[in-house]
């Protein structure tokens, strides 16, 4: 990740002082919509949840419309079960009682408008975040504003402690959330190189004073490490090849099935 | 037949051979294709190769020879030639009131009548009157003012030549390869312009002693050092300051030249309080050392070592440079046969250090050559020239070692062999047709080691690693021919011809937008194969009556294969990088317009192209032909220079370009509450034009008792106009709910100014 940070880092801070930025009028086309799922299945309760909206051409107000209506069935493999999600609000359907197990496979299908898209994907093995060490003492770098009610910024590095263990391949996401947002890219990390070794990078968070932030160690599948790569890169803005994060659906549908254990450690910022 | 055959050849063979070393009078420098010319027979002649040694073999008799160099004063010499023998000349440089600032190093016709097209010679002079960013000269920069030389973008080192990528052209100081060119990010190229004798570029047309890279030769040949007198010069300016000594360790035999510079950016960067404690600088060393040991045998000694250095106070840093060392020991065998052999250099590598939470993290990598060559030339007669040579070279690729206080993860090192031998003829057929034909042959071996390979399935995802059995994981053999042809049509026009084959096992693994001295070298393995160019070029070269403007007219086509591009959110850091990466065939095609004026007060160049390249790789596009990423339609540079005075020469710049492909969105959605942008094809936007105009001076000053001196004024982008550097979309600050498209633009006025001196 520092490594994709680095041709960046070159080119806003030697050119901090020159250079001029202007908005200017492109040309772009427009392309047929698509379907966007983002669904996600964890091994806690409360985090079986699934959106559904559609893409909108660059030049549309930013109203992602929120798709009602579907039917969206979860299937465990090895059971077996189908159990459907029901939509709680418009576009937004989730069934809290329903949690994962690591080892099993799951598949969850969508149907809407008289098309099917299907994901699967595979819980792994849970590895515990121990606890956290957070490092506000040496960190500079570019802020945010201060909050409505007068709190300071604060910038921490925040390193997760666990286990990695060994004879596996293993990937995380790290997420990190402050009052339900979650941070602006993905933190992610796979063992590939470094089987067995802890995780030396720390992970940067932009907080503000007295707030609560939560770290979640959710292990991951390669297939969901590669789509939020894919997501990092296109944020990020600084690929030669940009292209869609590719997600596990079929049929077309953007989005992911991201079946995941969760590990959380909260703190205060002081 | 047979008889006459044998007679012919008895017969040349006893023509008596002139030959020497032409040189500099005031330093003792060799001159490089410098030309002899013989006065009772036009038409014939010969020039000096890359170590000023000429050699020319005549009927006997008594003949006036005309030994010329651009900016020098023509020597004449008559000789009685009976016997073989020697005269070593010395010319002296053109006095400064008949000043003819020359564009090129070629003498005037010497472009009609060459064999060889496709070929810029670049006079280091000249471009250090070009006005330049932030002041420093860079010969780089200057050659992305030449038709079928394009800028990979605002201020960058890096080019693309004739549709090449980046990673194509192969940029030699003294034999030894340059990695990475640039200090600071591609603002600065890595050459200091003061230890340079001459640089000459090689459009994909290189003949057969050149070989490794599908697009281009630099060949950056060092100035020896002045062996007559002592000699200290050097400047001062805003970003960087140099020095450079030079001198005789035993006057007309050794000599020695020392280059040094150092920028001091950070300087600038600690204005803002931001950005205290950071650090951004680069020093640069340039040494040569020469010693003629006798008549016949020479030795050389040259060597360049340059480090960057950026940090973010002591938490993080990243330092990178390039190390070349080139010994070299060249020999008469006779007078016709010259030989060259060298042991070659160079290492590129740079390290990440991070401190965070007491411990110290450091990430390496680097590639290493170490190269043997070595090249006999053979004078055969008047007109016929022979080159015959082979060179090894042993790659070692470090890809990311990372070092902590705690761990360390190394993975395999890669190691390559790869060779060449060639064989070039240079043949002046008769008084109107000359052919340089030559054939390469080259071979590459990646050594087996345990880990270092691996095999993919059909979807890039790895299947098992290749074991280590004592030879070669991956091998490749290629023969490339090279032929050129020149006909002369009349005295002031010439047609000429190129084919060329080259391939390429040094591949640079870059996918971002802005180029980083983290982007990595890679070598051929069994999933990635050579890249193979072929290059078909036709040219018509036409000078003015009195040779004051050239004119020509080049065309080229390419085919290249195995090309090298990404897949969807390909990640270059990839430790595993060949699941990242997708092949396939490329074409390039184009035609370049030049009209220079030579002589006079008043001298420059326009150039123009107009060109197109693209990639057909199977998985992007739906395996469809798109523009490659450096394909830009229409490129325009209008040069001009002007003596104002004998003190006084002023010069402008204007480059037009239109935009390169680029991959803009088509839609968006919403992920994670992020908006994600939707993207159709690649490489189906262009980004906006790009034109810009740079003007500059140079001032000599008065003549002081110990030294000389000038003043350099620059101003880059005159008319500050803002040229898209990266263009990215974002969410408008004032209603949060539409999108827009932010242009950056890295430079607008930019001046400039440096002091020049030199000690007498």
């Amino acid at each position: 990740m520092i490594m994709r940070a680095i041709p960046l880092f070159f080119a806003l801070l030697a050119f901090s002082f020159v250079a001029c930025e202007k908005v200017i009028d492109i040309d772009l086309n427009s392309t047929d919509p698509r379907i966007v799922i983002e669904a996600n299945l964890s091994d806690t309760l409360g985090e079986c949840t699934v959106s559904l909206t559609r893409t909108l051409n660059f030049d549309d107000t930013i109203a992602f419309p929120r798709l009602s209506g579907a039917l969206i069935t979860l299937r465990d493999l090895a059971s077996g079960t189908v159990d459907t999600i029901p939509e709680l609000s418009p576009g937004h359907y989730a069934k809290p009682s329903l949690a994962g197990i690591s080892g099993r496979s799951y598949e969850l299908t969508v149907l809407y408008e008289g098309q099917s898209y299907t994901a699967r994907g595979t819980m792994p093995p849970k590895v515990n975040l121990d606890s956290i060490l957070v490092d506000s003492t040496r960190f500079t770098g570019p802020r945010g504003p201060a909050t409505s009610d007068g709190r300071r910024p604060v910038n921490l590095l925040v390193f997760p402690i666990f286990s990695e263990p060994a004879g596996q391949s293993n990937q995380y996401y790290f997420q990190v959330t402050q009052r339900d947002t979650l941070n602006d890219n993905f933190f992610i990390y796979s063992d590939l190189g470094a089987d067995g070794q802890a995780l030396l990078r720390p992970i940067f968070v932009q907080t503000w004073e007295q707030a609560e932030v939560i770290i979640d160690l959710q292990c991951i599948d390669q297939a969901t490490y590669t789509y939020l790569e894919g997501l990092n890169l296109n944020l990020g803005q600084n690929s030669a090849t940009p292209s869609n994060p590719a997600g596990n659906f079929s049929n077309g549908a953007l989005g992911h099935f991201k079946v995941h254990t969760t590990s959380k450690k909260r703190f205060i910022v002081q | 037949m047979l008889l006459l055959l044998a007679v012919q050849l008895v017969a040349q063979g006893q023509n008596p051979t002139l030959s020497g070393y032409i040189r500099d009078a005031k330093t003792g420098e060799t001159l490089i294709g410098a030309t002899v010319a013989v006065k009772e027979k036009p038409g014939t002649g010969a020039a000096t190769n890359a170590y000023g040694y000429y050699a020319l073999s005549l009927p006997a008799g008594t003949y006036t020879f005309l030994y010329a160099y651009l900016g020098y004063e023509t020597a004449e010499q008559k000789v009685v030639l009976k016997d073989t023998q020697k005269l070593n000349v010395s010319l002296q440089p053109a006095g400064q009131l008949l000043k003819e600032v020359v564009v090129t190093g070629e003498s005037e016709t010497e472009r009609l009548r060459q064999s060889q097209m496709g070929v810029e010679k670049i006079n280091i002079q000249t471009i250090n009157k070009l006005p330049v960013l932030l002041g420093e000269r860079d010969f780089l920069k200057s050659m992305q003012l030449l038709p079928g030389v394009k800028s990979a973008g605002e201020g960058q080192s890096g080019f693309s030549v004739r549709g090449g990528t980046l990673d194509q052209n192969l940029i030699l100081l003294d034999d030894a390869p340059v990695y990475n060119a640039s200090h600071l990010l591609g603002f600065f190229s890595t050459f200091n312009s003061d230890a340079l004798k001459e640089v000459t570029l090689h459009k994909g047309t290189a003949p057969a002693p050149f070989g490794g890279r599908l697009a281009s030769v630099v060949d950056v040949k060092m100035k020896e050092g002045n062996n007559q007198k002592f000699d200290v010069s050097g400047g001062l300016g805003l970003i960087a300051s140099r020095l450079n000594v030079e001198g005789p360790i035993q006057p007309g035999r050794s000599s020695f030249l020392l280059s040094g510079r150092r920028t001091y950016a950070d300087v600038f960067l600690r204005l803002n309080d931001e950005f205290a404690n950071n650090s951004l600088y680069f020093y640069d060393f340039n040494a040569k050392l020469n010693y003629q040991i006798t008549d016949k045998d020479h030795l050389f000694l040259s060597g360049y070592f340059g480090r960057d250095k950026f940090g973010l106070r002591d938490q993080f840093g990243i330092d990178w440079g390039n190390a070349t060392g080139t010994l070299r020991y060249t020999r008469l065998l006779s007078d016709k046969l010259f030989l060259n052999s060298s042991l070659i250099y160079s290492n590129y590598d740079y390290e990440i250090s991070i401190a965070a939470n007491d411990n110290q993290i450091s990430i390496l990598s680097g590639i290493e050559d170490w190269n043997f060559k070595q090249e006999v030339q053979y004078f055969a007669g008047t007109g016929k020239q022979w080159r015959a040579g082979y060179n090894v070279i042993y790659h070692t690729v470090t890809p990311g070692t990372i070092r902590s206080n705690t761990t360390r993860i190394e993975p395999p090192l890669r190691e390559g062999l790869e060779s060449a031998a060639w064989v070039s003829y240079d043949w002046q057929v008769q008084e109107r047709l000359k052919l340089t034909a030559g054939l390469r042959v080259s071979h590459f071996g990646a050594f087996a080691r345990a880990g270092s390979y691996f095999r993919l399935d059909d979807r890039n995802n790895i299947l098992d690693t290749l074991p280590a059995n004592g030879g070669f994981a991956a091998q490749y053999f290629y023969p490339e021919p090279r032929l050129a042809v020149q006909y002369t049509l009349d005295s002031v026009s010439s047609l000429k011809g190129a084919y060329t084959r080259n391939t390429q096992n040094l591949h640079l693994v870059t996918n971002s937008v802005t180029t980083s001295p983290t982007d990595r070298w890679l070598m051929s393995t069994n999933n990635i194969r050579p890249e193979v160019g072929d290059q078909f070029s036709l040219g018509y070269f036409r000078n003015s009556a009195d040779n004051s403007w050239e004119f020509s007219a080049e065309t080229y086509f390419k085919w290249m294969q195995n090309q090298i591009d990404y897949k969807d959110a390909a990640d270059d850091q990839s430790p595993a990088i060949e699941t990242q990466l997708l092949y396939g065939d490329g074409r390039a095609y184009g035609l370049e317009l030049l009209a220079k004026k030579n002589k006079g007060r008043f001298t420059g160049w326009l150039g123009y192209t107009l060109s197109r390249t693209e990639r057909r790789i199977s998985g992007v596009n739906n395996g469809a032909w798109y523009p490659a990423r450096q394909d830009r339609t229409h490129d325009v540079s209008i040069v001009l220079m002007y003596d104002v005075s004998s003190r006084l020469n002023v010069s402008a710049a204007w480059v037009y370009q239109t935009g390169n492909a680029v991959t803009f969105p088509s839609g968006k959605y919403t992920v994670a509450d992020q908006t994600i942008w939707l993207y159709t094809e690649r490489n189906g936007y262009r980004m906006p034009a790009y034109h810009r105009l740079d003007l500059g001076a140079v001032y000599q000053l008065k003549e002081r008792k110990w030294y000389t001196s000038e003043l350099t004024f620059s101003l880059y982008n005159a008319y500050g106009r803002q040229n898209p550097f990266l263009i990215d979309f974002r969410p408008n600050p004032t209603n949060p709910n539409q999108t827009q498209a932010v242009q950056t633009a890295l430079f607008r006025w930019v001046p400039a100014i440096s002091w020049n001196f030199n000690l007498k």
